[in-house]
């Protein structure tokens, strides 16, 4: 039996705003997937960042460690993070470790 | 004695599993343990949790055990009345306990998220490195 980790990324950049969409699972093999991702739209100029996670059915710390890095260097750099809040599954991680409380969950994604 | 890396389980009241080691090790056991799950009826909270707990165990072992790169990492799960055990060994030397470091935003957090969330865990090194956790109830 093999399993390898189902990931998918949708990624899109207008004026200024960078949305994701994730699906699939987020772990140490696709969250190094989905930050590559990230700094490209910052690096392309992105004042805002959108990281839509409806489609994630698991998140362990890998993930957990991207948001709080992501947070972190947004507060630093002066841009605006924006997380859609995952479903129950992959809410574990955030709720067992209280980050839940301080990454910029949102519950529905804004329209332009 | 383990020969070449296969995967053979049995999925009843209990699970073993011999991991490639390798990055997908984790999706595989989480895989192999949703199969376990689903047999044995558990609440959505505690199959979450045991996904979580077991995905950042394997992570460890392929990430950092000492062991030899072409050793398989060792899955063993059961569940009985409610209380479920798991046990990833790797062929490591085992590991120094150390707490996270809360400035620093990398690493740590698979044994802190053992320690918030399993009913009980432990490390034993007796030719190999054993890492293991129960969860218990409605969690």
């Amino acid at each position: 039996m093999v399993r390898a980790t189902q990931f998918e990324i949708e990624c899109d950049f207008q004026e200024q705003t960078g949305r994701l969409a994730a699906s699939g699972e987020l772990d140490m093999v696709s969250a190094p997937v989905l930050e590559k991702q990230a700094l490209e739209l910052l690096e392309r100029g992105a004042s805002e960042l959108i990281i839509d996670l409806r489609g994630l059915t698991f998140v362990d710390s890998s993930g957990l460690r991207l948001f709080i890095a992501l947070n972190q260097r947004a507060t630093a750099d002066d841009w605006k993070l924006a997380l859609i809040r995952p479903p129950e599954p992959a809410l574990t991680v955030f709720r067992i470790t209280r980050a839940e409380e301080n990454l910029p969950f949102v519950d529905h994604p804004r329209t332009p | 004695m383990h020969e070449a890396p296969t995967e053979h389980a049995r999925v009843k009241d209990s699970l073993e599993l011999e991991l490639e080691r390798g990055n997908q090790a984790p999706a595989v056991a989480r895989a192999a343990l949703r199969g376990l799950c689903h047999e044995r009826g558990l609440s959505p909270s505690l199959r979450h949790t045991l996904a979580l707990l077991t995905s950042e165990v394997v992570s460890n072992a392929v990430l950092h055990s000492d062991g030899p790169a072409e050793a398989p990492i060792l899955l063993q799960a059961s569940i009985d009345s409610g209380r479920v055990r798991v046990a990833v060994s790797d062929a490591g030397e085992g590991f120094i306990e150390k707490p996270r470091d809360r400035d620093r935003c990398g690493g740590g957090y698979g044994l802190y998220l053992l320690q918030k969330a399993a009913s009980s865990w432990g490390v034993e090194s007796r030719g190999g490195t054993q890492v293991w956790f129960e969860l218990s109830g409605e969690i």
